[in-house]
């Protein structure tokens, strides 16, 4: 749906001279709550929750950090329990002490001032990079770009009666784009269910490029391609949307989603979200 | 119950109560004396009385008269008075021709008493715009547009520059029911929405009724805007045409056989991309096969047979073509034949088969592989309607007719094609249905006062196989329904069936000859839906039609108003309000998936909505200054389960205060002058409370959930223009005339919406942004010839 957006976009501009100021808007400022982000991977790297507060959307610094709550994610299959300590910066980590195992469910708790926070996720089966694919690009054009290195990636999606969702995440240096508009996500191999067992179309394979980010000579691309299940899918479209939610064709704006619970009270609300994935990964050289 | 058996009652009485022994029947039709095209509207009275009629769509009347010798007078606006003396001893017909009033509209003096028609006709909550004056109105880059005319009329507003279709008194942009030549027109919208489809070369009458709406129109739930094709000439050849900064005009219109049978065709094509060519090729090769334009074609043939039979065959033909790497197109096709048979002076027949079509076609492929994707998506009607009308006597004028409707839809026919060429068929199933209606109405002359009009629509759909039945669970509010069962329905077979009587009543108390008090009250029923959730709809919207779990929309509407003319009818005013109450509005749940999704149902929801207002109308029709100003006064709502709290919130075309004005000034024969102004309230729109950081994302969010909670900045804008007639005074009619418009003349960005981002360079910063569709003053010019 993103491409679609995108020709929209291109389309009224080239047409038309519309226009976009930056101006000054009076918010009301709502009560702080309790974010959760907990993406967990089965990558042998240090694996992080993060807790914080929102604040009013104008304000311009990083939300306010959690502190002093506990944290912890049980293999509901294994029984055994991950405790991810408390790093006084809102970030609650654990180093891999075992393998995170496709096929099991795991379930997060998250205790904070009395209130106990609760959600389950399963990690699914993800594909392989099978390669990195760079090819240079002169600058220039409508749009103006850089000359650099157009980045694909290849690779198929598994074949199977289930439908395997996918989060495409990429990084230039170790840098991950983080983008509202950059996020490349897939049922199958394409936007939508029904590439059953094909290579990532040619949007997605491309994806790993955002737009105006081509990479420079001996850049390094690394892309992982994390298993993700509906709901995550669902999630992520809906940041997606709602980061980049402009124009002629925008939608009703919407409030995102939580897979996240508060088994103590229904009064004090929480948001974010817990997803555990396997993860597919490649890098390569710019060249 | 009660008021409908009294319709009843009155309606047999108003059949069978009267005798009419010592009087005969005068029927005919009333055409413009220069060109041959049947005059609607036409007022048609005995002279020094208070009987009359008026000529229909198809230009014909019938009036009923006492035996002996007598004068019938034919008025309209703009025309000369045409007086005819009749003797009558029996049945008789009597068809005239009217001549267009001198240009000096002031100096002819034509004391014609029926100018008042906005006071004594049923109609009400009716604008008709006369296409001569829609012709010198200043206009988006030149280009005269009669949907963009009508957003200008009090009750009407849309939710900004450059969205497709307009909203009627709180009702969506399918609530109307856009009707050329009697044939459904689903996108009316020539690139989005900046320019509508219709070309003004090729239509000769447009009537929005917004209210109190007669039983002989149904199908939608908000208004119906009524446009007819001009016949073409049939006394000579006549060519028209225009360049401008757009689109390129043609039409021809000529009599085949003189007075007998004429047609004309009129196209239109925009022309940006010829221009821009050879600037890309060298530019931007990559872009050098890059299409982009539309295209228009209209085209109608009339055939008078004899005095008792007149065949029409319309058709359109228009498309937007897009594409670089890319296939994008989408455009309507429609076609419609009727006949006209009068059995006898009393009772007028047209029969109409009509077929439309809209479909679009989007499709991407890879350079250097088969991998490709391709989709296609339309919605096809079949229809056949006879019409009657039964001139009973001239207190009551009765119409009836029936109407069947077969409907395809084609959700989307959507095609993977991968690297190595296996397909993947992601289609969704084809759904089919049929709308049948049948009407009786009656207008009766209770005194001279009183005349009530009063109509019964009955509607049925039946949405039916081949096709899928799902069952969903009704669970969680704004969350997608669980599906229960699917089952496969076989062709033809009964999947869900709904049915609607359909009230409608019109009263007009005439106080004197300067005003009136009238009430208008109709429910209206729909059976299919847009499926919609972006803020201005897309030319990749599909309808659905109403199915086991998508319930028809009902509406009920009451409107009052107080119609005063001043000053020798020199000016009309009107004072109107309205309460419309609305059932099973199409909203969505959050994250709704629209497009390609077979349970697309499982996403839909349905809820209330109620719309009121105050509508003021000041309209100049005669003199060098014409015009009118406007101001409406009016609140929409909705609501619908698991939505902003299922407390009423505001709809997205809300818009308290609206304000138009338009101006136009003969100066003489050479000059004439026009100004529009326009004031809105933004349109609501949502807006965060608070900022969510996941994954490195910050994402807007409103802690309260409710929907709509601000407003974006006011919308205003004026517009000028200037026709310079080149050749005022060439006697046979050959005119060359410029036309200079300005839109946005002092250079107001205004918000189509207001969003919410990370600053690009320092994302950690949040900010709002304005996004305005036309944010610079636009000039044009536009040559146009006739000859």
């Amino acid at each position: 749906m993103k491409t679609l957006k995108l020709f929209f976009v291109l389309l009224t501009v080239i047409s038309f001279t519309s226009c976009e100021d930056v101006i000054q808007v009076k918010l009301d400022e709502g009560d702080p709550i309790v974010t959760i982000d907990a993406f967990i991977n089965d990558m042998q790297l240090q694996q992080k929750v993060r807790l914080t507060y929102t604040d009013g959307y104008f304000s311009q610094k990083p939300n306010e950090p959690i502190i002093g709550a506990t944290v912890s994610v049980k293999d509901l299959t294994t029984g055994i329990d991950y405790v991810f300590n408390d790093n006084n910066n809102g970030d609650y980590v654990w180093t891999p002490t075992d393998t995170l195992r496709v096929g099991h469910n795991y379930e997060l708790t998250v205790t904070h001032q009395g209130n106990i926070y609760k959600s389950t996720s399963r990690m699914n089966r993800t594909t392989r990079v099978d390669s990195i694919i760079a090819e240079f690009k002169e600058g220039g054009g409508l749009a103006e770009t850089e000359p650099g290195y157009d980045m694909a990636f290849l690779g198929f999606d598994i074949p199977g009666d289930t439908v395997d969702y996918y989060w495409i995440k990429s990084y230039r240096n170790g840098v991950f784009f983080n983008k509202g508009g950059d996020i490349n996500i897939c049922a199958d191999a394409a936007f939508g269910a029904g590439a059953d067992g094909f290579p990532f179309i040619t949007p997605i394979a491309q994806g790993i490029t955002p737009f105006g980010e081509r990479f420079k000579k001996f850049d390094v691309c690394r892309v992982e391609i994390h298993s993700i299940n509906l709901e995550t899918f669902n999630f992520l479209t809906q940041v997606q949307t709602q980061t980049t939610n402009s124009g002629l064709f925008a939608t009703s704006p919407e409030n995102v989603k939580t897979n996240i619970k508060n088994t103590t009270n229904d009064k004090t609300k929480v948001v974010g979200w817990f997803c555990m994935s396997a993860v597919g990964f490649r890098e390569r050289v710019a060249e | 119950m009660i008021m409908k058996k009294l319709l009843v009652l009155n309606f047999i009485c108003a059949v069978f109560g009267i005798k009419a022994q010592d009087k005969f029947t005068v029927s005919g039709y009333a055409k413009d004396a220069k060109n041959g095209e049947a005059l609607i509207g036409v007022t048609v009275y005995k002279k020094n009385s208070q009987i009359g009629t008026s000529t229909n769509e198809y230009g014909f009347y019938s009036l009923t008269l006492p035996k002996g010798q007598d004068t019938i007078v034919f008025s309209f606006v703009g025309y000369k008075t045409v007086m005819m003396p009749i003797n009558l001893t029996s049945n008789q017909t009597v068809s005239t021709e009217i001549g267009e009033e001198g240009k000096e509209l002031e100096e002819v003096v034509i004391s014609s008493e029926r100018e008042d028609k906005n006071i004594k006709s049923m109609e009400m909550s009716v604008a008709k715009l006369d296409i001569k004056q829609i012709q010198k109105m200043p206009a988006l880059l030149g280009e005269v547009d009669i949907v963009k005319s009508i957003q200008l009329l009090p009750g009407v507003t849309t939710v900004g520059e450059g969205a497709s279709g307009f909203n009627v008194r709180g009702g969506n942009i399918d609530q109307n029911l856009v009707l050329m030549d009697e044939a459904p027109v689903y996108n009316s919208s020539h690139l989005f929405g900046f320019f509508s489809i219709f070309n003004p070369d090729a239509v000769k009458d447009v009537k929005l009724i917004k209210g109190g709406i007669p039983a002989q129109y149904g199908g939608r739930a908000s208004s119906v805007l009524d446009i007819r094709m001009k016949e073409g000439n049939s006394k000579k050849m006549e060519v028209n045409g225009g360049i401008g900064t757009i689109f390129s005009r043609l039409s021809i219109e000529a009599p085949i056989f003189k007075d007998k049978a004429s047609f004309i065709v009129a196209g239109r094509r925009s022309y940006i991309d010829v221009l821009a060519k050879p600037i890309l090729a060298k530019r931007q090769p990559d872009l050098k096969d890059a299409k982009f334009y539309f295209y228009d074609l209209t085209a109608k043939l009339n055939w008078r047979i004899n005095d008792k039979n007149t065949v029409f065959a319309s058709g359109y033909l228009g498309r937007d073509v897009f594409g670089a790497g890319f296939v994008f197109n989408w455009g309507n096709t429609t076609g419609t034949i009727r006949w006209n048979h009068i059995f006898n002076s009393k009772l007028f027949m047209n029969l109409t088969t009509f077929y439309s079509n809209y479909n679009y076609e989007l499709g991407f492929k890879n350079e250097g592989n088969s991998q490709k994707f391709e989709w296609k998506s339309n919605i096809i009607n079949y229809s056949f309607k006879p019409d009657f009308t039964y001139y009973l006597n001239n207190k009551n004028t009765i119409k009836f007719g029936a109407q069947a409707i077969l409907y395809t839809f084609k959700p989307g026919e959507a095609i993977i094609t991968s690297e190595n060429g296996d397909k993947s068929n992601i289609s969704l199933d084809n759904q089919y249905g049929v709308e049948y209606a049948a009407y009786i109405d009656n207008e009766q002359k209770l005194s001279n006062r009183f005349t009530l009009q009063y109509g019964l629509r009955w509607s049925f759909f039946n949405y039916m196989g081949k096709g899928t039945k799902y069952t969903y669970r009704d669970t969680i509010p704004n969350e997608s329904k669980p599906l229960e069962k699917e089952e496969k329905i076989a062709d033809g077979k009964n999947i869900a069936t709904y049915n609607m009587p359909e009230p409608r009543l019109a009263v007009n108390y005439t106080i004197n000859d300067k005003s009136s008090v009238k009430l208008g009250y109709n429910r209206m029923s729909q059976y299919l839906h847009i499926v919609s959730n972006t803020a201005a709809s897309t030319p990749l919207d599909i309808y659905t039609p109403v199915t086991n779990n998508v319930k028809p929309l009902i509406s009920d509407q009451i409107t009052l108003g107080y119609f005063r003319n001043f000053k020798d009818n020199m000016f009309e005013t009107s004072a109107e309000i309205y309460y419309k109450d609305m059932q099973n509005q199409l909203d969505y749940v959050d994250n709704a998936n629209l497009l390609l999704n077979p349970r697309l149902e499982s996403d839909l929801v349905q809820g209330k909505g109620r719309a009121y207002g105050f509508e003021l109308y000041l309209k100049k029709a005669k003199g060098k200054f014409t015009g009118w100003v406007s101001y409406t006064l009016s609140k929409t709502e909705r609501q619908v389960r698991g939505i902003s709290n299922e407390e009423w919130f505001l709809s997205k075309y809300d818009r308290t205060h609206n304000v138009n004005t338009v101006l136009i000034f003969d100066l003489n024969k050479r000059f004439s002058f026009s100004a529009n102004f326009v004031y809105q309230t933004g349109t609501p729109a949502t807006f965060p409370t608070a900022k969510v950081e996941v994954q490195g994302y910050v994402i807007p969010y409103n802690t309260d959930n409710k929907r709509n909670n601000y407003r974006n900045t006011p919308y205003h804008r004026a517009d000028i223009g200037i026709t310079w007639n080149l050749s005022p005074n060439n006697k046979k009619g050959r005119k060359h005339a410029l036309v200079l418009s300005v839109y946005n003349l002092y250079n107001r960005r205004n918000a189509f919406s207001i969003y919410f981002r990370n600053n690009p360079d320092y994302p950690v910063n949040t900010e709002a942004v304005r996004y305005s569709v036309i944010a610079t003053i636009v000039p044009a010019i536009t040559y146009n010839f006739k000859f």
